[in-house]
């Protein structure tokens, strides 16, 4: 039943295929890409949310004890 | 370096965090109620405005749009200003953002239990106020980019970008969904049939869990966990990884809602394996999250927020890792339709998106009224018992989900069901009903109790309306990429570049799915026996839709000699090819309705026996948890919409003669008055011209074309 529904797409089983590789290669690409990024400019980076404003911040008193 | 002055404006932020307490209490008080009605069915009032099939989709709706909607906002109106130095782009775009959100939230309440319904899960909403959601999110995404592009940072944090993520893919998945052919004002009909409607109605459901329940709150984490904690977070290289891979694969995975329906095997087998491959991005995440807190579990022991944060992540990894399980056929054949589903959204929507709320709403408010959280002591209680309402709601649901799965598909040594009467397995799940609805009700409380602390943290502080910052200006950039920096570095201080890089990675995704099955649409077989609805049974039809029934009905037959001998033949793609839109359901609460018409079939129940159940289903089925649907018998069909029924099924394609229109109405009316005879010689003394008649000749309509003929191609 499937088979009939498909069938005037040849081997449609392809576009699954594609799109595993594509995505594959992106992967790839992008690990590459995240692994040569310098020391220095990720912890420069990951500091960005802790540092709100120069002035400093408003005190709350969520830092219990 | 000069130091700019400027301020952040915390008022937004105030007022969407203010919307998300009042949205949260109204959305658990519906979810508190609906699991309530679907055990006793008093529960319902005899209203049709507080029955199942309406007050479900006004709890969905209010916990993903209103509740978590506004957290996300909140997030978005606070961590975007501070990351990227710079105060929002538009206090006017912001206000008109806030109350065009709010409006919509109370648009959608009221119409939703009015019974105006599209009938496809999360996006109910009818055309109008699509158009509305669509103009909104416009003005959020201009507001965002405005801010973005006025930065002070020359980076854009990761965080920001799972907000662009999800600001361009809900886009994209809201019109692609929501189009549709308006046959009057709050009633249209969706652009696509049956198993194409299947197809991007799961396309889009599926990612809306993925891009408003998931890529925001993964924002939301990568910038509060490190905040409330005070450590960076653990890997920014995985973070990057973890974008990419999460908005590529997620787009793939709808087809998994459609496992051994008459969906083409090809793409059930794509929605499986981006399915599993999830597995990867989505751990990468929740990893990257409790890592950042590795050597600050002395923190976590004192600091409900970090509780909170932790419990929310790990209820991510679970469910995460409870997905790709849910899409392996095997498991799929028997959590699918039942209540295993239920149980795990909500380990998501509670844990994940519930916690990750809370813990940002006792950290921020303290923050902008400038005083303490009036009560540690309380928030920990709050921690306490949110957790235990999680265990207590899905617990009973797993438990349930599975023991009514086993019970569709036992036989007897005899070769025949051993549970023939669907209700015997349903008055099983009584008890974890019960015990989930008392889940509910500690998660309630526990939400009521956040309430009222922050009502007295409010009271206590003063609110900051502006914070003073300071930041040094963004120094000019090369246009070019520089010889230094890798490609991602350069992309991440490209916000355009970057979105529309996003937007590609998602769109593939969906243009591989979709596309073919347009390809196909010649092709899906004709049944000749198939024809499009009569005028009555249109107007049956979308009482089915308006009332809901979806919500507790299925219309799909899986291929399982379980599902045959109890309700007929399987269901077949070219069945449903005028089924503007699709009925397949998603939770069999009640029986599947595929074969219901079926006059050999195992179902078939006469006109009389339809029109006591509907008025009253505890007459005809003692231990029934269905509402009743008096008013039905009572309210007469709008017949004179009948035409332009007609006309926009006639411009979606349905061959209906030409000029069909106004002989609809004197067909309509043959038919009704047959019924009506039918249901007088059976002694009901009814008018032809109520709902009822028009829902029965609906249901008797289910299945027929294809109970006696063979399949044609």
């Amino acid at each position: 039943m499937y088979k009939e529904t498909l069938n005037s797409i040849l081997n449609v089983e392809v576009y699954a295929i594609i799109g595993f590789f594509i995505f594959f290669t992106f992967f790839i690409f992008v690990s590459i890409q995240a692994y040569r990024m310098k020391k220095e400019e990720v912890d420069q980076i990951s500091q960005l949310p802790l540092e709100d404003s120069v002035s400093g911040d408003i005190k709350t008193g969520n830092e219990n004890k | 370096m000069e130091l700019q002055k400027f301020s952040y404006d915390n008022r937004m932020t105030r007022n969407f965090a203010i919307a998300t307490i009042v949205w949260g209490v109204v959305g658990l008080l519906a979810g508190l109620l609906i699991a309530l009605q679907i055990f006793i069915p008093a529960m319902n009032f005899g209203l049709e405005f507080t029955t199942f099939g309406r007050t479900r989709p006004v709890h969905t709706n209010a916990v993903i749009f209103a509740f978590v909607g506004n957290a996300i906002f909140t997030a978005v109106y606070y961590s975007l200003q501070r990351l990227l130095k710079t105060r929002m782009y538009s206090e006017t775009l912001g206000k008109i953002h806030f109350w065009g959100w709010q409006a919509i939230i109370v648009a959608a309440a009221v119409t939703l239990l009015s019974g105006f319904t599209v009938g496809k899960e999360y996006a109910e909403l009818e055309w109008p106020i699509d158009i509305a959601i669509t103009l909104i999110w416009v003005v959020f995404g201009w507001n965002m980019f405005g801010t973005i592009l006025q930065r002070r940072t020359s980076h854009i944090y990761v965080s920001i970008w799972f907000y662009i993520a999800t600001w361009v893919t809900v886009a994209v998945l809201h019109i692609f969904n929501s189009l549709a052919v308006p046959v009057s004002f709050m009633k249209s009909y969706t652009l696509y049939a049956g198993i194409q409607d299947a197809l991007v109605q799961w396309w889009y459901g599926h990612n809306a869990v993925a891009f408003f329940l998931t890529t925001p709150f993964l924002g939301m984490m990568y910038y509060f966990v490190p905040k409330v904690s005070g450590r960076p977070i653990y890997s920014y290289k995985l973070s990057i990884v973890h974008f990419w891979s999460l908005i590529f694969l997620y787009i793939w995975a709808g087809p998994h809602h459609l496992l051994y329906s008459s969906l083409p095997d090809w793409l059930q087998a794509l929605g499986t394996t981006f399915s599993v491959m999830l597995i990867a991005p989505s751990w990468g995440g929740m990893i990257n999250g409790l890592l950042t807190l590795r050597g600050a579990w002395d923190k976590v022991r004192r600091d409900p927020i970090l509780k909170m944060f932790v419990v929310g992540i790990t209820a991510y990894g679970m469910a995460t890792f409870e997905g790709p399980m849910l899409s392996f056929k095997t498991v799929n054949a028997i959590s699918h339709f039942t209540d295993w589903t239920i149980g795990h959204v909500h380990i998501g929507a509670l844990g994940w998106n519930g916690m990750l709320t809370f813990g940002m709403i006792y950290w921020l408010v303290p923050r902008l009224y400038n005083t303490k959280l009036y009560s540690i002591k309380l928030a920990n209680i709050h921690f306490w018992l949110a957790t235990l309402a999680i265990v207590f709601y899905a617990v009973p649901l797993y438990i349930g989900g599975i023991t009514q799965a086993l019970m569709w598909k036992q036989f007897t040594p005899d070769g025949f069901l051993m549970y023939p009467n669907f209700l015997e397995t349903v008055t099983q799940l009584i008890p974890m009903y019960t015990i989930r609805a008392f889940g509910g009700a500690l998660y309630v409380t526990g939400f009521l109790i956040l309430v009222f602390n922050i009502v007295k943290t409010i009271q206590a502080g003063s609110f900051v309306a502006e914070e003073e910052a300071q930041a040094p200006a963004l120094h000019s950039e090369s246009e070019l990429k520089t010889q230094s920096e890798t490609w991602h570095r350069f992309l991440e201080r490209k916000p355009i570049r970057f979105l529309i890089f996003a937007t590609i990675a998602i769109l593939i995704g969906g243009i591989v799915e979709v596309i073919p099955t347009y390809l196909i649409k010649s092709n899906i077989p004709t049944i000749t026996s198939v024809k499009p609805y009569t005028p009555l049974e249109l107007q049956g039809r979308d009482i089915y839709v308006k009332e809901g029934c979806y919500n507790c009905h299925s219309q799909m037959v899986r291929p399982f000699r379980s599902e045959t001998e109890r309700y007929g033949e399987y269901s077949k793609a070219g069945e449903s090819v005028y089924d503007h839109p699709f009925q397949f359901g998603s939770k069999r609460t009640g029986p599947d309705l595929a074969r219901e018409g079926v006059k050999s079939g195992k179902l078939y129940k006469p006109n009389a026996w339809h029109y006591n159940h509907f008025v009253d289903p505890q007459k005809m089925n003692q231990a029934s948890i269905m509402p009743k649907y008096p008013w039905l018998a009572k309210k007469e069909i709008d017949i004179q919409s009948t035409p332009a029924k007609i006309r926009a099924m006639k411009v979606l394609g349905v061959p209906y003669p030409d000029n069909y229109e106004q002989q609809a109405i004197v067909d309509l009316k043959a038919q009704a008055d047959s019924i009506a005879k039918d249901l007088g010689a059976n002694g009901i003394q009814t008018n032809s011209n109520r709902e009822i008649i028009a829902l029965i000749a609906y249901i008797q309509r289910l299945g027929v074309d294809i109970s006696n003929k063979p399949l044609k191609k």
